[in-house]
Parts: structure tokens; C-alpha cells; sequence
């Protein structure tokens, strides 16, 4: 024999299609008022529940969801570009100590710093931003955003591996010319700039100015 | 199964960095979102918010998304994820104080005559509100239920709940409408 609850759970299983009403059930709802109203108060509550219609989406709905992605993932691209920012400024520094071992405006070696952040302002106000309001596929301008971040980041740690690894030739040229304000040791062996000319040349980073020897 | 292909292919064009093809499973799910949402919010603003946020997630996370879960399914179980978490986050408890108050009930079959359909909405509302007043996750699990007519295994899935709470949840859920309904009880029934 059930009991009074053991019998509404099987009502909620029948209401909701996953029983069926047995003989004993039926016994027990001629002879339970309890039971049968609870079966009544249920049926009328699913009928009433399952006839409602919910509001349907509103018809931009798919355009709002595509924008607010398009949006957000726009915020995300200045964290994504910004580490890519920092080899470039050190692959800058180490060119324009390169730089400066040939004749070279002092200027531009004392401006060094504050040249590589106008750049990078150009660079972000003129390419970068534009590109960003102009609502085209912002989802390709942030992959190639990216890939321009790595590709670059991946040259400019090249490049200055390269160039570190002759560091001290490039000294021995900046002592010969005077400068004093380098704290490494000066090469001992005779300077090659033959190496350093095959290595620039070699290299498939395309600078501003092509180097004459 | 082609549907659940169809998605497969968009979902394999979005990882592939095309999040255009998003929209195509936006276009397809927004409506299940959107009632999921509404259902907890009773408002089209909030409901259309909740909708934007969730797909924004589903996107998000769709590297971590399980092939062999129904799109729709694993879909669901962020929104309910997310709006359970939200309303606790709110401390809301009831939509009554939000719900649209111009949002028409309406009762799907329009071959009844206009009074009897004005009665059976005027029902609807009363049930409605009702629901309204319920703890989030007895309200939660009627709207998948009634709205979305999810099985029981279906809904213990999307909650993560084991199969006899659901069944315990969506009794006492019941019991405590029927409750509340009490007094509008022989209407209902006429
Ligand atoms: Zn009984």
C-alpha cells in the first residue's frame, strides 16, 4: 500500500506523460479527495503552462547578438596587440645602436625613445584605429592584427639575436668614433664589418634606408 | 541529424576564425535563448540583454564545446547556467517588480471565440504571475519543462541535477504553485 505522496509523485509522472494511471491508482483517487484534487490542481496547471506562448525574440535579436560579439571582441584586441609592442621597441633600440655606429644624426640617437612612441602613434591613429571604426569584418582585422603582432615580434627577436651576437664588433666601430657610453667590453679581435654587411644584407628585415657600405 | 551536421559545419567555420558563421547558430537558437531568458526575467529588455551575453560566452567557449552534445543542448545548459548565477549574483528572487506588463500571453489556438480567448489569457496571467513568485530554480526547471517540454532526464542534464531531484524539484514546484493558485482554483478549472 502507497502512500498519499508516493501517489502524487506517480500523478506528476502521468501529467507529465512518463506513466500511465494503473488500476490501483485509480482506485485510490476514487477514494482519496486528497490525491484527486491535487491530480485536478496539476492538470489544469500543466494545461495552463503548456498553452502559454512566451513573446518570441525580437527580429533584430540576431543582429544585436552578432554586433555585441563583434564589440567585445574589439576591446579584446588592444590587450592581444599590446605584448606584441615590446620586442618591436627592443629590435627599434638595438637598430638604432646599430644605427648609430654609422653616421647618423645625433638627434635621432638622443630622440631614440621618443621617436619609436610618435611612430607607433602614426601607426595606431593612422592604420590601426581607422581600421578598427570602419565596422568592416572586424573579426579578420583582429586575426591579421594579431599575426602582424607575432610576425613582427618573432622578426624583432630574431633581429636582435642577429645583432647581439656581433654586438661587440659594433662597439669596437663606436670606440673608434669616440663614443664612450657603452659599459661592455670592447672587442679584442680586428672589427669585421664584412661580417656585419653579409649579415644585414642576408636579412630579410627591410629597412627604412638601404645601407651602403 | 542534419541539424545537428549544419551546426557541426558552422561551428568548424567559426573555430576557424569566420565568426560570421556564428550567425547562422544565432539565427537558429536565439529564440530558445531568448524564451530561457524571458521565462526568468519576464522583460524583453533584460530577456534580449541575457540573450547577447549568453551567445557572447557560448562563443567564447566554443573550443571547449563537446561534439557529441546536441549544439542546442549544450547552449541551454549555458543559459540556465548564467541566469541562475545572474539572479543570485541580483539577489532577485521574484520578476514581479520587472515583468513587462504590455507582454501578451497569448494562447496559441486562435480558432476560439474572442471571449474565451481573453478569459484563457486572463488564465495565462494568473498562472503566469504565479510562476512568477517562485524561487528561481522551481521556476527555472517549469519554464524547461512546460516552455522548452524537456523530458526529465533532458532537464537533469541541462541543471547537472540527478534525475530524483529534478522529479522532487518539479513536485514541490507544482505543489507550490497549486498552492498559490488556490484561490482562483475553480476558475481555473471551469
Ligand atoms: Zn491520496
Amino acid at each position: 500500500m502507497r502512500t498519499c505522496r508516493e501517489y502524487q509523485e506517480c500523478i506528476e509522472r502521468f501529467i507529465d506523460g512518463n506513466f500511465l494511471l494503473t488500476d490501483e491508482m485509480e482506485v485510490h483517487l476514487m477514494t482519496c479527495s486528497q490525491c484527486r484534487e491535487y491530480k485536478e490542481s496539476l492538470e489544469c496547471i500543466a494545461e495552463a503552462l503548456n498553452g502559454m506562448k512566451l513573446p518570441p525574440p525580437p527580429p533584430q535579436l540576431v543582429d544585436d547578438v552578432m554586433f555585441h560579439i563583434y564589440a567585445r571582441e574589439r576591446r579584446r584586441v588592444v590587450p592581444t596587440f599590446i605584448p606584441g609592442l615590446f620586442p618591436i621597441l627592443c629590435a627599434w633600440k638595438t637598430l638604432l645602436r646599430y644605427v648609430s655606429s654609422i653616421k647618423i644624426p645625433r638627434v635621432l640617437q638622443r630622440e631614440g625613445w621618443p621617436l619609436v612612441f610618435a611612430t607607433l602613434a602614426v601607426i595606431w591613429g593612422v592604420l590601426i584605429m581607422p581600421a578598427l571604426e570602419a565596422g568592416a569584418d572586424k573579426s579578420t582585422l583582429q586575426r591579421s592584427v594579431s599575426a602582424l603582432a607575432d610576425k613582427l615580434r618573432i622578426e624583432g627577436e630574431k633581429f636582435s639575436a642577429s645583432v647581439n651576437s656581433i654586438i661587440p664588433d659594433l662597439f669596437g666601430d663606436r670606440k673608434a668614433q669616440g663614443i664612450q657610453n657603452e659599459s661592455s667590453e670592447p672587442s679584442n679581435g680586428p672589427s669585421k664589418p664584412e661580417k656585419l654587411i653579409n649579415m644585414i644584407n642576408s636579412y630579410n628585415f627591410p629597412p627604412s634606408k638601404p645601407y651602403r657600405a | 541529424m542534419t541539424d545537428n551536421f549544419n551546426d557541426a559545419v558552422h561551428i568548424t567555420r567559426v573555430l576557424d576564425g569566420d565568426t560570421e558563421a556564428f550567425r547562422e547558430l544565432v539565427a537558429r537558437y536565439n529564440g530558445l535563448i531568448y524564451r530561457i531568458a524571458y521565462s526568468m526575467v519576464g522583460n524583453e529588455e533584460e530577456a534580449r540583454d541575457a540573450a547577447q551575453e549568453v551567445f557572447y560566452r557560448a562563443f567564447r567557449a566554443l573550443k571547449s564545446y563537446n561534439p557529441t552534445w546536441p549544439f542546442g543542448a549544450w547552449l541551454r545548459r549555458i543559459t540556465v547556467n548564467y541566469m541562475l548565477d545572474q539572479r543570485k549574483k541580483k539577489k532577485v528572487q521574484t520578476v514581479s517588480i520587472t515583468m513587462d506588463e504590455t507582454v501578451e500571453l497569448d494562447v496559441p489556438d486562435s480558432a476560439m471565440n474572442p471571449r474565451e480567448k481573453r478569459r484563457q489569457s486572463e488564465q495565462n496571467r494568473s498562472v503566469w504571475e504565479a510562476m512568477n513568485q517562485l524561487p528561481d530554480k522551481y521556476r527555472m526547471i517549469l519554464s524547461l519543462r512546460h516552455f522548452e517540454n524537456l523530458s526529465y532526464e533532458e532537464i537533469s542534464e541541462t541543471l547537472s541535477l540527478p534525475l530524483g531531484t529534478v522529479m522532487t524539484n518539479i513536485h514541490r514546484a507544482r505543489k507550490k504553485l497549486a498552492e498559490m493558485l488556490q484561490p482562483i482554483q475553480s476558475e481555473l478549472l471551469s
